[in-house]
């Protein structure tokens, strides 16, 4: 429930701005001339606001698609990502962006024309290579979709592209927008999972696993094309029991036909970001973990990411073959969470 | 908790509600029980900066609540009426924006501080002399969400400042703390959970009296004192692993020892 909405003076009579003030009759609506103005100045709890962000509503200027490290990616060569949103509704004690964002605020930049404007013109700068964007960067790409409507915005643009492609990161088993379209090859809805008994843990207010894994065998019926992102790889104990059972939780609820990708991603944030997100939760287990630094970043010791990551991999090719299989390999300079 | 109100007759109520007593006169007057302290910072900006800047000095614990308080003129609200700034603006210094993340029944509103007062109100909004200093000085002792800023209108358009009777300033604040005490009950609570824990602090303290640790050192003792309560160990088995030790070098590494079989996730 929103209850507070900052808005930037410029988008005010923006139709997507009129719609949400019109979503939130009651909303309290305080002006500002720049996102910026409320959402980066130091100092800010991003815990506390945790607790109520409000909505910031702002036109993204600038540059609005961006490349994608290259050793990210699920098969297509040409990756980019954009953020339409930053911030999540759920509150994963892992996730990144709470050592990136200053703020909990959930920014929405409404000017999606401008967005598609440019996803188009990246997608025509090649026609034989198809172009990937990857929408889940800065946010969840679908949990926020009743205030947002994003997909409802972006699913009938991507239709009549089919060499641009869309993948759709989320935690959420909200996905009527998905349920009430026509599938569409182009569009990958990426799940991203924990075994149970840490999610239960890290994940807070994500829905459980096994409402999720129930949402993703439905769409999966309907034939959207499923990725599966086992991201981040959480060291616990009964590691390979527990992940074990996940990879056989989710294996048996989708065909093999509906998955199209499965990527592993390690636990590896900056520095810096790792520091904020330790002293905003002192008291979180996670950040005891067995971590080291690697340049610009922490992540597990070397040789425990390596173990976790090799025995994951086997055990996903029992049940995928290699070509669907992707590595997210972070550098010291970035991160995936 | 942390209030900063320019005039004895704006404070009397809290004062009272809270049975603060005065500690002291100089350079502000200044009133307090364990849990509050409330400063006198007299009117006008640089009064304000200057209380604040004292107070913080003078208690100086990461992450406090502070609470600017007082009487405002309003363009469009009764007087009487209490509101919450949600914008503070500032003909000099940049708009604050206080987080609203407490549920309250006070009016939302935008307040303007001036430097000297106004005999017109050419907005919708409050206008006061104080709250863009507190809160720009206040920012440097407190994450913002902690720092409000709550005023009772006193005059407006129908009701000039020259009109208003300065004996009735009590009154108007009692009448409207019914609501304002809620919210500051709320600042409090959750003020607790940025705090850092005291009993960390303690145990801190204690093992670092026990050798003469260098900087880098003292730095990994915190940090594994913190990892230490993270994984369920008690103050009592932290102190006791390094107090095995002989010297600091080996107090840290009993200390890690002790740590290390508990870091994996359950
Ligand atoms: S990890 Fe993903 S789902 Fe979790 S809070 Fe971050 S963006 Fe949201």
């Amino acid at each position: 429930m929103i209850e507070v909405i900052y808005y930037e003076e410029g988008v005010i009579d923006d139709p997507r701005t009129q719609l949400m003030l019109r979503r939130y009759p009651r909303a309290t609506l305080i002006p500002c001339v720049h996102y910026k103005d409320v959402f980066n100045p130091s100092g800010q709890s991003f815990r506390l606001q945790k607790e109520k962000p409000a909505l910031i509503l702002a036109k993204q200027k600038g540059s609005l698609i961006h490349s994608v490290p290259s050793t990210y990616g699920i098969g297509g060569t040409r990756n980019f990502y954009f953020s339409h949103l930053l911030n999540c509704l759920y509150d994963c004690r892992y996730c990144f962006l709470q050592g990136m964002f200053p703020s909990a605020h959930y920014v929405l930049f409404v000017n999606f024309d401008d967005f598609k404007n440019e996803i188009l013109r990246k997608t025509e700068e090649s026609t034989d290579k198809p172009s990937w964007f990857f929408s889940g960067y800065d946010c969840d790409s679908l949990a926020l979709e009743k205030i947002t409507g994003f997909a409802g915005s972006f699913l009938p643009f991507f239709a009549k592209r089919p060499n641009a492609r869309l993948e759709l990161r989320t935690k959420s088993v909200n996905l009527k927008v998905l349920e009430e379209s026509n599938p569409l090859p182009n569009v990958v809805t990426a799940f991203s999972f924990t075994p149970d008994e840490l999610s239960s843990q890290l994940e807070h207010k994500v829905p459980s696993v096994s409402l999720r894994i129930r949402a993703m065998g439905k769409i999966a019926r309907l034939g959207w094309p499923i990725g599966l992102r086992i991201d981040p790889l959480i060291d616990c104990r009964d590691f390979e029991g527990r992940y074990r059972e996940l990879f056989k939780q989710l294996f048996s609820a989708i065909a093999p036909d509906s998955i199209h990708s499965v990527s592993l991603g390690t636990f590896r944030v900056p520095v810096s970001y790792f520091k904020k997100m330790e002293n905003l939760y002192p008291e979180e287990p996670l950040f005891a973990g067995k971590f080291e630094k690697r340049g610009n970043s922490i992540g597990y010791r070397k040789e425990i990411e390596k173990e976790r990551s090799d025995f994951c991999e086997n055990e996903l090719l029992n049940h995928i073959p290699r070509e669907k299989l992707f590595q997210c390999k972070t550098t010291d300079e970035d991160s995936c969470a | 908790m942390n209030f900063v109100v320019a005039l004895k007759a704006e404070a009397g109520p809290l004062i009272q509600r809270f049975k603060l007593s005065k500690q002291s006169s100089d350079p502000f007057p200044l009133f307090e029980n364990d849990e509050h302290r409330l400063v006198l910072s007299g009117p006008g900006k640089e009064l304000s900066a200057k209380a604040v800047k004292y107070l913080a000095e003078r208690h100086p614990q990461p992450n406090q609540a502070w609470l600017n308080f007082g009487l405002a003129g309003h363009g469009t609200l009764e007087v009487g009426k209490a509101f919450l700034a949600n914008r503070v603006l500032d003909d000099k210094e940049r708009t604050f924006y206080p987080t609203q993340i407490l549920r309250n029944n006070l009016r939302s509103t935008a307040l303007m501080s001036h430097a000297s007062p106004l005999s017109d109100y050419p907005e919708p909004i409050g206008y006061d002399m104080e709250a863009s200093a507190f809160c720009a000085n206040a920012s440097r002792f407190s994450v913002r969400e902690l720092i409000q800023v709550v005023k009772i209108v006193s005059d407006n358009p129908d009701h000039p400042v020259e009109t208003f009777d300065r004996s009735s300033a009590s009154t108007l604040i009692e009448n409207s703390l019914s609501l304002i005490l809620p919210f500051i009950a709320q600042l409090e609570q959750i003020s607790q959970r940025v705090e850092p824990s005291t009993e960390l602090i303690k145990l801190v303290e204690s093992v670092l009296s026990l050798f003469p640790f260098s900087e880098t050192q003292r730095h990994q003792v915190r940090k594994l004192l913190r990892h230490a309560r993270t994984v369920g160990l008690s103050a009592k088995e932290a102190m006791d692993a390094a107090n095995a030790g002989q010297s600091a070098k080996e107090a840290l590494s009993c200390l890690q020892r002790k740590v290390d079989p508990h870091r994996e996730l359950p």
